[in-house]
Protein backbone atom coordinates (compact mmCIF):
# COMPACT_ATOMS: atom_id res chain seq x y z
CA UNK A 1 0.00 0.00 0.00
CA UNK A 2 1.45 3.55 -0.77
CA UNK A 3 0.37 6.68 0.68
CA UNK A 4 -1.82 7.44 -1.49
CA UNK A 5 -3.61 4.72 -1.50
CA UNK A 6 -3.54 4.83 2.41
CA UNK A 7 -4.94 8.25 2.46
CA UNK A 8 -7.49 7.49 -0.05
CA UNK A 9 -8.75 4.46 2.33
CA UNK A 10 -8.85 6.98 5.20
CA UNK A 11 -10.56 9.16 3.60
CA UNK A 12 -13.56 7.05 2.36
CA UNK A 13 -13.37 5.38 5.79
CA UNK A 14 -14.02 9.07 7.27
CA UNK A 15 -17.08 9.82 5.20
CA UNK A 16 -19.17 10.15 7.78
CA UNK A 17 -18.22 12.74 9.45
CA UNK A 18 -18.58 16.84 8.99
CA UNK A 19 -16.14 17.77 5.14
CA UNK A 20 -14.12 20.31 7.79
CA UNK A 21 -13.10 17.10 10.39
CA UNK A 22 -12.36 15.26 7.32
CA UNK A 23 -10.30 17.77 5.68
CA UNK A 24 -8.38 18.68 8.99
CA UNK A 25 -7.50 14.63 9.24
CA UNK A 26 -6.77 14.40 5.89
CA UNK A 27 -4.29 17.29 5.68
CA UNK A 28 -2.69 16.09 9.29
CA UNK A 29 -2.16 12.90 7.68
CA UNK A 30 -0.92 13.79 4.24
CA UNK A 31 1.44 16.14 5.97
CA UNK A 32 2.51 13.44 8.36
CA UNK A 33 3.27 10.94 5.29
CA UNK A 34 5.33 14.00 4.13
CA UNK A 35 7.78 14.23 7.53
CA UNK A 36 8.11 10.62 7.07
CA UNK A 37 9.51 10.97 3.74
CA UNK A 38 9.10 7.99 0.87
CA UNK A 39 11.83 6.10 2.83
CA UNK A 40 9.90 6.39 5.48
CA UNK A 41 6.45 5.17 3.86
CA UNK A 42 6.24 1.62 4.88
CA UNK A 43 7.41 1.66 8.43
CA UNK A 44 4.94 4.17 8.78
CA UNK A 45 2.22 2.67 7.69
CA UNK A 46 3.42 -0.54 9.59
CA UNK A 47 3.75 1.96 12.83
CA UNK A 48 0.23 3.79 12.68
CA UNK A 49 -1.91 0.43 11.69
CA UNK A 50 -4.53 0.42 9.51
CA UNK A 51 -7.02 3.28 8.11
CA UNK A 52 -9.98 1.47 9.95
CA UNK A 53 -8.05 1.68 13.25
CA UNK A 54 -7.07 5.14 12.58
CA UNK A 55 -10.13 5.79 11.43
CA UNK A 56 -11.80 4.57 14.28
CA UNK A 57 -9.79 6.72 16.86
CA UNK A 58 -10.68 9.93 15.04
CA UNK A 59 -14.37 8.94 15.05
CA UNK A 60 -14.63 7.92 18.26
CA UNK A 61 -13.17 10.76 19.51
CA UNK A 62 -15.18 13.25 17.29
CA UNK A 63 -18.48 11.22 18.25
CA UNK A 64 -17.70 12.12 22.22
CA UNK A 65 -16.70 15.46 21.63
CA UNK A 66 -19.90 16.21 20.13
CA UNK A 67 -21.46 14.08 23.18
CA UNK A 68 -20.25 16.06 26.06
CA UNK A 69 -20.74 19.36 24.31
CA UNK A 70 -17.82 20.52 23.53
CA UNK A 71 -18.14 20.71 19.49
CA UNK A 72 -17.63 24.16 17.80
CA UNK A 73 -21.02 24.15 16.45
CA UNK A 74 -23.86 24.14 19.26
CA UNK A 75 -26.91 22.72 16.89
CA UNK A 76 -29.75 21.78 17.78
CA UNK A 77 -29.66 18.52 15.40
CA UNK A 78 -26.41 17.48 17.07
CA UNK A 79 -27.73 14.62 18.81
CA UNK A 80 -29.29 13.41 15.78
CA UNK A 81 -25.94 13.62 14.45
CA UNK A 82 -24.22 12.28 17.58
CA UNK A 83 -26.67 9.38 17.02
CA UNK A 84 -25.74 8.61 13.81
CA UNK A 85 -22.10 8.40 14.46
CA UNK A 86 -22.44 6.14 17.36
CA UNK A 87 -24.59 3.79 14.82
CA UNK A 88 -21.81 3.90 12.22
CA UNK A 89 -18.99 3.73 14.65
CA UNK A 90 -20.49 0.69 16.51
CA UNK A 91 -21.20 -0.58 12.68
CA UNK A 92 -17.38 0.02 11.90
CA UNK A 93 -16.85 -2.60 14.37
CA UNK A 94 -17.21 -6.52 13.23
CA UNK A 95 -19.04 -7.76 16.28
CA UNK A 96 -21.73 -5.53 15.65
CA UNK A 97 -22.74 -7.35 12.46
CA UNK A 98 -25.61 -9.32 13.79
CA UNK A 99 -26.46 -6.35 15.52
CA UNK A 100 -26.89 -4.47 11.93
CA UNK A 101 -28.55 -7.19 10.66
CA UNK A 102 -31.32 -7.16 13.20
CA UNK A 103 -31.83 -3.33 13.50
CA UNK A 104 -32.02 -3.81 9.65
CA UNK A 105 -34.52 -6.20 10.22
CA UNK A 106 -36.51 -4.44 12.66
CA UNK A 107 -36.62 -1.26 10.29
CA UNK A 108 -38.06 -3.33 7.42
CA UNK A 109 -40.67 -5.45 9.22
CA UNK A 110 -41.99 -2.12 10.50
CA UNK A 111 -42.06 -0.96 6.49
CA UNK A 112 -43.86 -4.11 5.62
CA UNK A 113 -46.17 -3.74 8.52
CA UNK A 114 -47.02 -0.22 7.22
CA UNK A 115 -47.50 -1.10 4.02
CA UNK A 116 -49.78 -4.30 4.55
CA UNK A 117 -52.35 -2.38 6.74
CA UNK A 118 -52.12 0.28 3.71
CA UNK A 119 -52.96 -2.19 1.07
CA UNK A 120 -55.53 -4.12 3.02
CA UNK A 121 -57.50 -1.04 3.45
CA UNK A 122 -56.87 -0.25 -0.36
CA UNK A 123 -58.23 -3.42 -1.06
CA UNK A 124 -61.23 -3.03 0.96
CA UNK A 125 -61.92 0.26 -0.82
CA UNK A 126 -61.96 -1.45 -4.03
CA UNK A 127 -64.06 -4.44 -3.04
CA UNK A 128 -66.83 -2.15 -1.72
CA UNK A 129 -66.61 -0.05 -4.97
CA UNK A 130 -66.89 -3.48 -6.95
CA UNK A 131 -69.50 -4.55 -4.93
CA UNK A 132 -71.55 -1.31 -5.15
CA UNK A 133 -71.53 -1.27 -9.00
CA UNK A 134 -72.57 -5.30 -9.00
CA UNK A 135 -75.24 -4.82 -6.85
CA UNK A 136 -76.54 -1.70 -8.80
CA UNK A 137 -76.40 -3.52 -12.12
CA UNK A 138 -78.41 -6.31 -10.14
CA UNK A 139 -80.73 -3.48 -8.95
CA UNK A 140 -81.26 -1.89 -12.69
CA UNK A 141 -81.80 -5.31 -14.23
CA UNK A 142 -84.54 -6.32 -11.54
CA UNK A 143 -86.36 -3.10 -11.14
CA UNK A 144 -89.06 -4.28 -13.86
CA UNK A 145 -89.59 -7.09 -11.99
CA UNK A 146 -89.73 -6.33 -8.22
CA UNK A 147 -89.41 -2.93 -8.14
CA UNK A 148 -89.23 -2.12 -4.15
CA UNK A 149 -86.73 -5.06 -3.49
CA UNK A 150 -84.56 -3.55 -6.68
CA UNK A 151 -84.62 -0.16 -5.18
CA UNK A 152 -83.44 -1.05 -2.00
CA UNK A 153 -80.70 -3.20 -3.35
CA UNK A 154 -80.09 0.44 -6.00
CA UNK A 155 -79.53 2.59 -2.40
CA UNK A 156 -77.15 -0.24 -0.80
CA UNK A 157 -75.38 -0.05 -3.95
CA UNK A 158 -74.77 3.36 -3.87
CA UNK A 159 -73.94 3.77 -0.30
CA UNK A 160 -71.02 0.99 -0.75
CA UNK A 161 -69.77 2.75 -3.81
CA UNK A 162 -69.75 5.98 -2.04
CA UNK A 163 -68.11 4.99 0.95
CA UNK A 164 -65.42 2.72 -0.94
CA UNK A 165 -64.72 5.73 -3.43
CA UNK A 166 -63.94 7.79 -0.32
CA UNK A 167 -62.30 5.07 1.96
CA UNK A 168 -60.15 4.53 -1.12
CA UNK A 169 -59.19 8.55 -1.61
CA UNK A 170 -58.79 8.50 1.99
CA UNK A 171 -56.17 5.74 2.09
CA UNK A 172 -54.54 7.12 -1.05
CA UNK A 173 -53.76 10.18 0.55
CA UNK A 174 -52.65 8.38 4.02
CA UNK A 175 -50.57 6.65 1.72
CA UNK A 176 -48.64 9.60 0.26
CA UNK A 177 -48.19 11.34 3.93
CA UNK A 178 -46.68 7.88 4.55
CA UNK A 179 -44.34 8.22 2.04
CA UNK A 180 -43.34 11.53 2.99
CA UNK A 181 -43.07 10.59 6.42
CA UNK A 182 -40.41 7.90 5.58
CA UNK A 183 -38.75 9.78 3.11
CA UNK A 184 -38.16 12.78 5.22
CA UNK A 185 -37.15 10.83 8.14
CA UNK A 186 -34.41 9.17 6.00
CA UNK A 187 -33.47 12.14 4.66
CA UNK A 188 -32.94 13.57 7.60
CA UNK A 189 -30.70 10.85 9.17
CA UNK A 190 -28.95 10.01 5.92
CA UNK A 191 -28.45 14.06 5.42
CA UNK A 192 -25.62 13.94 8.14
CA UNK A 193 -24.06 11.60 6.60
CA UNK A 194 -22.30 13.59 4.11
CA UNK A 195 -22.35 16.12 6.00
CA UNK A 196 -22.85 19.42 4.75
CA UNK A 197 -22.93 19.57 1.08
CA UNK B 1 2.53 -1.80 30.06
CA UNK B 2 0.73 1.35 31.37
CA UNK B 3 -1.23 3.25 28.99
CA UNK B 4 -1.77 6.90 28.68
CA UNK B 5 -5.46 7.67 29.48
CA UNK B 6 -6.72 10.90 27.74
CA UNK B 7 -6.15 13.55 30.59
CA UNK B 8 -2.87 12.51 30.72
CA UNK B 9 -2.23 12.44 27.13
CA UNK B 10 -3.51 15.89 27.05
CA UNK B 11 -1.16 16.64 29.58
CA UNK B 12 2.26 15.27 27.78
CA UNK B 13 0.81 16.93 24.39
CA UNK B 14 0.33 20.50 26.60
CA UNK B 15 3.90 19.89 28.17
CA UNK B 16 5.71 19.48 25.08
CA UNK B 17 3.77 22.00 23.05
CA UNK B 18 4.40 24.30 26.14
CA UNK B 19 8.44 24.18 25.24
CA UNK B 20 7.82 25.02 21.99
CA UNK B 21 5.22 25.20 19.13
CA UNK B 22 5.26 22.15 16.83
CA UNK B 23 4.08 20.30 14.57
CA UNK B 24 2.25 17.09 14.36
CA UNK B 25 5.37 15.01 13.30
CA UNK B 26 7.83 15.67 15.22
CA UNK B 27 5.50 16.17 18.92
CA UNK B 28 4.70 12.73 18.36
CA UNK B 29 8.46 11.29 17.83
CA UNK B 30 8.99 13.51 20.58
CA UNK B 31 6.61 11.85 22.66
CA UNK B 32 7.24 8.73 21.30
CA UNK B 33 11.18 9.08 22.04
CA UNK B 34 10.11 9.17 25.97
CA UNK B 35 6.86 6.70 26.25
CA UNK B 36 5.31 4.47 24.26
CA UNK B 37 2.05 5.63 22.69
CA UNK B 38 0.68 4.62 19.38
CA UNK B 39 1.49 6.39 16.43
CA UNK B 40 -2.23 7.68 15.58
CA UNK B 41 -3.21 8.46 19.27
CA UNK B 42 -2.42 11.94 18.95
CA UNK B 43 -4.43 13.45 16.27
CA UNK B 44 -7.62 13.38 17.92
CA UNK B 45 -5.91 14.85 21.08
CA UNK B 46 -4.87 17.42 18.76
CA UNK B 47 -7.95 18.08 17.36
CA UNK B 48 -10.02 17.98 20.24
CA UNK B 49 -7.47 20.42 22.51
CA UNK B 50 -7.77 22.56 19.33
CA UNK B 51 -11.60 22.96 19.26
CA UNK B 52 -11.35 23.73 23.36
CA UNK B 53 -9.35 26.67 22.54
CA UNK B 54 -6.14 25.46 24.57
CA UNK B 55 -4.07 25.31 21.33
CA UNK B 56 -3.90 27.07 18.22
CA UNK B 57 -2.28 26.33 14.76
CA UNK B 58 -0.75 28.09 12.23
CA UNK B 59 0.75 27.26 8.81
CA UNK B 60 4.52 27.38 8.08
CA UNK B 61 5.84 26.86 4.28
CA UNK B 62 8.37 24.08 4.66
CA UNK B 63 10.61 23.23 1.54
CA UNK B 64 7.28 23.44 -0.79
CA UNK B 65 4.59 21.89 1.23
CA UNK B 66 2.86 22.99 4.24
CA UNK B 67 3.79 22.26 8.27
CA UNK B 68 0.35 23.19 10.59
CA UNK B 69 2.81 24.01 14.38
CA UNK B 70 0.51 23.91 17.03
CA UNK B 71 0.35 26.39 19.75
CA UNK B 72 -0.61 26.38 23.71
CA UNK B 73 -2.96 29.70 24.46
CA UNK B 74 -3.54 30.75 27.55
CA UNK B 75 -6.41 28.44 28.54
CA UNK B 76 -4.13 25.51 27.28
CA UNK B 77 -1.37 26.86 29.80
CA UNK B 78 -4.36 27.27 32.91
CA UNK B 79 -5.24 23.25 32.15
CA UNK B 80 -2.18 21.95 32.26
CA UNK B 81 -1.33 23.12 35.44
CA UNK B 82 -4.45 22.13 36.56
CA UNK B 83 -3.16 18.81 35.09
CA UNK B 84 -0.16 19.18 36.37
CA UNK B 85 -1.61 19.67 39.85
CA UNK B 86 -3.68 16.45 39.59
CA UNK B 87 -0.74 13.91 38.02
CA UNK B 88 1.17 15.27 41.48
CA UNK B 89 -1.70 13.87 43.68
CA UNK B 90 -2.42 11.02 41.36
CA UNK B 91 1.50 9.92 41.57
CA UNK B 92 1.56 10.45 45.01
CA UNK B 93 -1.41 8.21 45.61
CA UNK B 94 -0.13 5.67 43.16
CA UNK B 95 3.11 5.76 44.96
CA UNK B 96 1.54 5.03 48.34
CA UNK B 97 -0.31 2.21 47.30
CA UNK B 98 2.29 0.62 45.31
CA UNK B 99 5.71 1.26 47.34
CA UNK B 100 4.55 3.05 50.30
CA UNK B 101 2.11 0.11 51.75
CA UNK B 102 4.26 -2.79 51.03
CA UNK B 103 7.39 -1.19 52.49
CA UNK B 104 5.61 -0.40 56.04
CA UNK B 105 5.02 -4.06 56.32
CA UNK B 106 9.14 -4.41 56.45
CA UNK B 107 9.22 -1.09 58.84
CA UNK B 108 9.61 -1.79 62.96
CA UNK B 109 6.47 0.24 65.28
CA UNK B 110 6.46 3.52 65.31
CA UNK B 111 8.69 4.04 62.67
CA UNK B 112 6.40 5.30 60.19
CA UNK B 113 7.35 8.61 59.31
CA UNK B 114 4.89 12.22 59.40
CA UNK B 115 5.67 12.61 55.39
CA UNK B 116 4.09 9.34 55.29
CA UNK B 117 0.65 10.44 56.97
CA UNK B 118 0.23 13.03 55.34
CA UNK B 119 0.72 11.44 51.71
CA UNK B 120 -2.17 9.03 52.88
CA UNK B 121 -4.20 11.40 53.54
CA UNK B 122 -3.63 13.22 50.01
CA UNK B 123 -3.61 10.01 48.86
CA UNK B 124 -7.37 9.34 50.61
CA UNK B 125 -8.75 12.98 49.59
CA UNK B 126 -7.37 12.72 45.70
CA UNK B 127 -7.50 8.62 44.84
CA UNK B 128 -10.83 8.51 44.07
CA UNK B 129 -11.58 11.27 41.51
CA UNK B 130 -8.15 10.90 40.05
CA UNK B 131 -8.24 7.06 38.97
CA UNK B 132 -11.63 7.70 37.32
CA UNK B 133 -10.33 10.52 35.36
CA UNK B 134 -7.63 8.30 34.29
CA UNK B 135 -9.40 5.04 33.53
CA UNK B 136 -11.67 7.54 31.22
Amino acid sequence: MTAAEYLYDLRKRLKQLPQQEIDEALSYYEEYFSEAGPGGEAELINRLGTPAQVASTIISEYAMKDMSGQGETPKKSSSVKTMWIVIIAVLASPIAVPLAIALISVVFSLLVAIFSVYFSLLVAALAMVIAGIVAAGIGVVGLFAAPLEAIAILGVSLISLSLGLALGIGVIKLGQLTIKGITWIFAKILGRKGGQK
Amino acid sequence: MFQLGSALLDACVLAVIKKGDTYGYQLTQEIRNIIEVSESTLYPVLRRLQSEEMLITYDVAHSGRNRRYYQITIKGREHLEYLQNNWQHFKAAVDYLLLVVPAEEDLEEGQSIEAEKSAKEDAAAKAGQDIEGEQS
